[in-house]
């Protein structure tokens, strides 16, 4: 159920930091977002 | 379509490719070792069956047992408690692939902590595998994380409480050499820990040796830790191996020093409970660069300025500690613990040939004595 819970948490911050990255002017910003999401998704998959 | 948005999209694109490509080396390191059956193997168990808890899970390690036809004693090895400690999981390896039993019995476990070679500490530098040239070809086996995988147990308390109610660092909740004597409804580690308990009070096994490799700043190092109703035993042997010019230190188990097999085996079965130690710099702390070659060779030179400076607890010079050396002593200490059980326990002898002799690993290397993969 924690599991359950925290995958939730990060599909939740995923997204809000992909629509941080579609909002974002500045493009290294943008870049930041982008190696922010790498780590969320392999957890989000619970690869590592 | 706006420029930023666009931007986004391409990052997008990026961020899928790096996910897959890292994604897929993540799991590649999930694909089991290839450990061949010798001509000494019987038959092959899981640990499942034996806690049946475990069937399905990633944990449900294999028992190798080579039997004889003639009754006496079970000596019972166990490899790949902490994946990050190789020579443990190779010394298993040799015997399973060399070895046969003429009188009793030997079980063999050789990544006791499966989930614990799914994964690796990157952050240590620690490369994924490690590979040796046989007569056949290459051999590889994987270099794992001294713990269990979060992704089978998380999260991790900030202070562990084992079952003895005594505080340790909260990753230590997935060390496997601190769960015992296990707990069946306690956490994956615990589970696995009295899963190997319950296997040894089932088996009946007479002595139950748990290899490891040891840091050389770390006290407890070349050394034999022996629960005190193997004190005996573990004494004659050490003077037999300094008869064959291997130094060792014998430590007597302490009885507040909870969780660890050297204590709950003996403590919670009828087994003679012996863990032993090697050098390994690639778990050091003092160590320089990290790769393939320290796991293999022990070369670091920041380890012979340690030793320079009386820093460690073990010689170390320019040769470092090979792997063959440190298989070779497990080897060796295993061969003369069992002597000794058969001179102590007569009704409980096993006796058994074919694994090579430490200076026959120096000379040949490791890798001659593992057999095809296919």
């Amino acid at each position: 159920m924690l599991t359950l819970i925290y995958r939730l948490i990060i599909v939740f911050i995923t997204i809000l930091v992909i629509r941080d990255m579609f909002k974002e002017e500045d493009v290294w910003n943008q870049l930041t977002s982008s190696i922010v999401i790498i780590p969320f998704i392999l957890r989000l998959l619970m690869i590592k | 379509m706006k420029k930023n948005h666009k931007i986004a999209i391409g990052l997008l694109v990026f961020i899928i490719i790096i996910s897959i490509a890292s994604g897929i080396e993540f799991i590649d390191q999930w694909t089991p070792d290839v450990i061949v059956a010798g001509p000494g193997v019987t038959r092959i168990a899981t640990l499942s069956d034996y806690f049946p808890e475990l069937k399905g899970e990633f944990s449900d390690t294999a028992i190798y047992f080579l039997e004889s036809e003639h009754p006496g004693g079970t000596v019972f090895v166990l490899g790949g408690t902490h994946p990050n400690e190789p020579s443990s999981m190779l010394t298993t390896v040799l015997l399973i692939e060399n070895v046969r039993v003429t009188q009793g019995r030997m079980i063999i476990i050789p990544q006791a902590n499966l989930s614990g070679f799914s994964h690796n500490d990157p952050q240590e530098g620690s490369p994924r595998s490690i590979h040796f040239n046989t007569l056949s070809g290459v051999r590889q086996f994987r270099y794992g994380s001294r713990a269990t995988n979060p992704i089978h147990q998380w999260p991790d308390p900030d202070i562990y409480i084992n079952q003895f109610g005594q505080s340790l660092s909260g990753s230590d909740t997935r060390n496997l050499n601190r769960g015992y004597p296990g707990d069946p409804e306690g956490n994956y580690t615990e589970q696995i820990c009295y899963g190997i308990m319950e296997f040894i009070r089932k088996e009946k096994c007479d002595l139950s040796i748990d290899l490891h490799e040891a840091s050389p700043e770390y006290p407890v190092i070349n050394a034999i830790v022996a629960h005190e109703d193997a004190a005996d035993m573990a004494s004659m042997a050490i003077l037999d191996l300094q008869m064959e010019n291997l130094d060792y230190n014998l430590e007597i188990s302490p009885p507040s020093f909870r969780g660890l097999t050297h204590r709950e085996w003996g403590d919670y079965s009828d087994t003679l409970a012996i863990l032993m130690e090697t050098a390994n710099a690639s778990q050091g702390r003092l160590r320089g660069r990290t790769d393939e070659d320290l796991v293999l060779t022990g070369q670091d030179k920041m380890y012979v300025k340690a030793a320079e400076l009386g820093r460690l607890y073990v010689p170390y010079d320019e040769t470092g500690h090979p792997i063959e050396e440190r298989v070779g002593r497990h080897v060796m200490a295993i061969r003369n613990l069992v002597n000794n059980l058969n001179f102590m326990f007569p009704e409980n002898t096993v006796e058994y040939h074919g694994e090579p002799t430490y200076q026959e690993l120096l000379e040949n290397g490791f890798g001659h004595y593992l057999l095809p993969s296919e």
